[in-house]
């Protein structure tokens, strides 16, 4: 009898799941499936959808490729260089715009504009604010007299052009998840601490941070998943190329260029599954430290 | 429970699909084993989708072309999508080809060409162009450029047909070369020493600030045609699969020593962050540079009230050579016989003498048609466009890019290594050696792991 019921609540909760779970299951499960199946393909035909020959090959060649290895270096270094510069500072600014400054609510969207607007219509802009001559960065710099920079010609500086322009690019979103959790804090906490004297710093290090902690963590992971997916800006940025000298060649373009250009789909299915290895053992990373480190109330 | 579920129903899902495909794979086979004999005429309305990557004029001259086509072909209706641009044109084509879906037309690069073709996509225009029924006569197609013609060939058979073609001039500054005494050079020498000469530091800060000769950032990429004036080659191309990469010769590290060189000595720059050479160029700030034709409406444009230009062939060295770049056109096989007729009509009315002038006069690519060139008309427009013309004088040392599986692989690699040259990372010799077997890797990989040999 109770079973029977239970049966049948299982059977709606099913239908009411089913839309999301066919959606899921198309571009979701079915594709990482699929791409893990397809690493293992070292003569497939592609269009016909014909396995010759399957094994470790394309994990082999992924490892011999230097062009890989300069990706993996590259997109580590990408995302040492975005991912703590841009939650340190959509920290402060969320802080800042949590104040009660003037005008906050048009500072807020000034900020979130980056996130929502084409990354093809930034580059575009970027692409003059790097330019050597006629850049706006160059003419702030000359003021202060610093010797024009080739940001997006030197394969010194085009990684350097690349992390500023994510950096900015995504500090919106950040700024926003930043301000929800600020908001949820409880003002108590803070007039509490005033009461016993704490200073600003004290109240931010030892309130705002803790109370905090939950979004920081759910922030960083967020932003190192996508630190290590960059594509669209390196595309847009250098025009279709990976930067000089593949300065900005990182492991989501390689990947994009060995499917799309090469016909390797095996070996750029191969390069996914490293990526989400390389990927899910930083998260557990994370996860770890956020165990110990992040207070849920 | 949930999750068992979620995993039950993924199965599902995937198992359905995997059936989809099959399905969809042996309709294709029955599509070929009919498709030998060609329908010679259009007896039923058929609509059918021409693919294609032209924006700006290009794009709304082609619109004109197959609007006029619609009118004048009242059974067939071409429907005209634009995919973006050529590689994104591409992704979509390899989409395409996976779920079946491919369109009757379509305009794409030999060497994208070449993957359709050895999975038997494509169609076989060799009867079509030789039927009495809807063919050309032998005037008819000799009156097609030869190198355009052959551009279309695979194992001795027709797949692909011309269509937006372009070649390589080099641009000049026309108060810029008079003001040094310098006469548009002819050769490489005579390349280099203008170079020289004409790059200028007007204000005396040590820096340039006209450099002598303007290159694309794709210098690399469309290296081929310095190669060949060198006297080398990029690939020997013996089959579908079988092939000889020649980088790496005494001519290869001469002609990278040569454009490297004047880049380091800064009598040459490439456009770097401007993308392409239009803007420096308009702006007086190269007093030469080298560019497809295609771009010529863009120069003329950004040039407007700023210089005065105008374009000669390109400076020989141990032989004359001309890079005619473009994409051509080709036909699915996936689609029906009178689909595949109806696409063969347009080919034939866009390849026309009218229309191929009318395309040629409205966009920078060049006419196909002798008979198009020599007409009154065009002479006349050459007139008042020498630019237009310059191209054409470089038909008969005209030369294609390569073919093979991956082609890709061959631009992208010479690319890096003259990055690398010019950066003085690495000489010539190293930069073309290691490019040449990164290539062989890349072509032998492409073949093994889309299992084509």
């Amino acid at each position: 009898m109770g079973s029977d019921k239970s049966y049948k609540s299982f059977i709606r909760g099913l239908l009411y799941l089913l839309p999301s779970l066919v959606i899921l299951g198309v571009f979701q499960f079915y594709p990482i499936i699929k791409s893990l199946d397809m690493s293992f393909y070292i003569r497939y035909n592609y269009f016909k959808d014909v396995v010759h020959q399957r094994g470790f090959g394309n994990f082999i060649y992924i490892f011999n490729d230097n062009q890989f290895r300069i990706a993996l270096k590259n997109t580590f270094i990408f995302a040492l260089g975005v991912v703590p510069a841009s939650i340190i500072l959509s920290l402060g600014i969320a802080v800042l715009l949590n104040t009660k400054i003037k005008l906050r609510g048009f500072f807020r969207s000034i900020y979130f504009l980056p996130f929502v607007t084409s990354v093809v219509a930034i580059s575009i802009v970027w692409r003059w604010i790097y330019h050597s001559r006629y850049g706006l960065l160059n003419y702030l710099l000359g003021l202060v007299g610093i010797y024009p920079i080739q940001w997006l010609t030197d394969p010194k500086w085009a990684m350097v052009s690349l992390i500023i322009l994510s950096i900015w690019r995504g500090l919106g979103y950040n700024i926003i998840i930043f301000l929800a959790g600020l908001q949820n804090i409880n003002l108590q906490y803070y007039q509490a601490a005033k009461i016993d004297g704490a200073s600003k710093w004290n109240r931010f290090r030892y309130i705002t941070i803790p109370q905090l902690s939950p979004t920081i963590f759910f922030v960083s992971i967020m932003s190192l998943i996508n630190a290590f997916k960059v594509f669209d800006e390196i595309f847009a940025l250098f025009d279709k190329r990976p930067g000089p000298l593949n300065s900005c060649l990182t492991v989501v373009y390689y990947i994009y260029d060995q499917f799309a250009n090469q016909y390797k789909y095996g070996v750029a299915s191969a390069a996914v599954y490293v990526l989400f290895i390389i990927i899910l053992f930083f998260t557990l990373i994370q996860l770890y430290i956020g165990r110990k480190k992040v207070h849920y109330d | 429970m949930k999750k068992l579920v979620a995993v039950l129903l993924s199965i599902v899902i995937i198992l359905t699909f995997v059936a989809c495909n099959k399905e969809n794979t042996s309709n294709v086979d029955v599509l070929q084993e009919n498709g030998e004999k060609i329908a010679t005429e259009i007896t039923e309305p058929v609509t059918i989708e021409f693919w294609h990557a032209m924006s700006g004029a290009n794009g709304e001259a082609l619109e004109k072309i197959v609007k006029d086509f619609n009118e004048e072909y009242k059974n067939v209706t071409v429907n005209l999508i634009y995919q973006g641009n050529y590689k994104e044109l591409f992704e979509k084509l390899t989409g395409a080809a996976k779920a079946n879906q491919l369109p009757t037309l379509t305009q794409i690069y030999p060497n994208r060409l070449s993957g359709y073709i050895m999975n038997d996509l494509v169609e076989d225009l060799t009867p079509y162009i030789f039927s009495e029924e809807v063919g050309f006569s032998k005037t008819e197609f000799e009156d097609i450029p030869q190198v355009f013609r052959e551009g279309g060939i695979w194992d001795d058979k027709y797949y692909a047909f011309p269509f937006n073609k372009s070649t390589y001039l080099l641009f000049y500054n026309k108060l810029l070369l008079e003001e040094q005494g310098v006469k548009p050079p002819t050769t490489w020498e005579e390349l280099r020493e203008a170079a020289e000469k004409l790059t200028i530091d007007k204000d005396g800060d040590g820096k340039a600030d006209v450099v002598g000769l303007g290159l694309q950032n794709s210098v690399g990429i469309d290296f081929s045609f310095w190669m060949e004036q060198a006297g080398g080659h990029l690939i020997n191309e013996i089959s579908n699969t079988e092939y000889e990469l020649l980088f790496n010769s005494d001519a290869g590290v001469e002609a990278f020593d040569f454009v490297s060189g004047m880049v380091k000595d800064g009598v040459a720059r490439l456009a770097g962050e401007d993308k392409n050479i239009t803007g420096p160029f308009a702006r007086g700030e190269m007093a030469m540079g080298i560019s497809s034709t295609s771009g010529i409406p863009y120069i003329e444009e950004a040039s407007t009230g700023n210089i005065e230009w105008d374009a000669v062939v390109l400076p020989k060295h141990k032989k004359e050579a001309a890079l005619f770049a473009g994409t051509d056109v080709a036909i699915y096989n996936t689609s029906t016989a009178m689909e595949k007729l109806a696409a063969w009509e347009f080919i034939k009315f866009f390849v026309n003498k009218e229309n191929t002038t009318y395309w040629a006069t409205n966009t920078g690519y060049l006419p196909v048609r002798y008979s198009a060139i020599n007409d009154a008309k065009y002479q006349q427009f050459i007139k008042e466009y020498p630019v237009k013309g310059e191209g054409l004088k470089q038909l008969e040392i005209g030369f294609r890019d390569p073919k093979i599986l991956n082609g890709y692989a061959i631009h992208s690699n010479m690319q890096q290594a003259l990055e690398e040259v010019i950066a003085g990372e690495k000489t010539s010799k190293e930069a073309l050696e290691e490019a040449m077997k990164k290539t062989k890797e890349d072509i032998d990989q492409a073949l093994q792991n889309f299992g084509l040999n």
